[in-house]
């Protein structure tokens, strides 16, 4: 048996499979690109600005796949909310239009739970938005926090699954060291990446 | 096959596994993610079944979404 054979035998093996095709073969249809569908169409609609992926289906996109119920979009508005308290009532009403059924956290759209996240008030997610990456996904256009801006909002939030994601991307090597320290600085996250590193780091 | 030479050919085989995952185009990396979800609601719904901690409301959520 060739090395590379051997190897996509190791690989289909791992995940309960035969060989790599029936691996693949398994694959269900995904429904992202429709999901892309309605938000270009929230966007044409004028009921949100830019939008970007974030959270864990982020995490998935830039390095593996880790389990997460939800799909997190982080979005501006187009129109500047003199409220203090943002109200999530335009994007609502149009999943009502569409038929999405929707509670206080999620949309489900097309078998997806989507939650909202919208960015304004902190200046590191709209950043984040700013920055976001563009993958192709089923022919379209998504817009993806970059791997830098995710692990800064995952450092900020603090919690324990997001110091492991934060632990996965750098165990990874997929991290651009100068840019995620730039990022550090300008959002004064610099002394807590350096208390905290150790939980993500072998130095 | 002694423990550490095992461990060693686990480490490999682990390594091997996720650099193929993060090879994936972005298509298949969320077809897995959508596996996983199905095999993690499957775990959470023996476990239930045999007296342990209930489901999640928010994997109830996931899976009456999903499986409508």
């Amino acid at each position: 048996m060739g090395m590379r054979s051997r190897r996509s035998s190791i690989i289909a093996r791992c995940f309960g499979f035969h060989d790599l095709k029936q691996m693949e073969n398994s694959l269900p249809s995904t429904k992202i690109g429709e999901i892309l569908s309605v938000l270009d169409e929230m966007r044409q609609a004028g009921i949100v600005d830019k939008y970007a992926i974030g959270g864990a289906f982020a995490a998935v996109l830039h390095n593996e796949p880790i389990s997460t119920i939800d799909l997190d979009i982080f979005f501006l508005f187009k129109e500047k909310h003199s409220s203090l308290v943002l109200s999530l009532d335009s994007i609502y009403e149009f999943a009502r239009s569409r038929g999405f059924s929707f509670d206080h956290e999620f949309v489900n759209i097309h078998g997806w739970l989507v939650q909202f996240v919208e960015a304004s008030h902190s200046k590191l997610w709209s950043e984040a938005i700013e920055n976001a990456v563009v993958l192709s996904i089923d022919s379209r256009e998504a817009f993806v926090i970059d791997k830098e801006h995710l692990v800064a909002m995952w450092l900020f939030a603090g919690r324990a699954k997001d110091y492991q994601k934060i632990a996965m991307f750098v165990d990874a090597g997929i991290l651009d060291d100068e840019r995620l320290t730039n990022i550090l600085a300008r959002h004064e996250l610099l002394v807590k990446w350096e208390s905290e590193k150790w939980r993500f780091t072998n130095g | 096959m002694d423990s550490d030479s095992e461990i060693a050919e686990l480490t490999k085989r682990k390594e091997i596994s996720r650099s193929y995952l993060r090879s994936q185009t972005p298509e298949a990396k969320i077809a897995q993610l959508m596996n996983l979800q199905e095999q993690y609601y499957e775990m959470l719904a023996v476990r239930e079944a045999n007296g342990g901690k209930p489901i999640p409301a928010k994997w109830k959520k996931w899976h009456a979404a999903r499986h409508p």
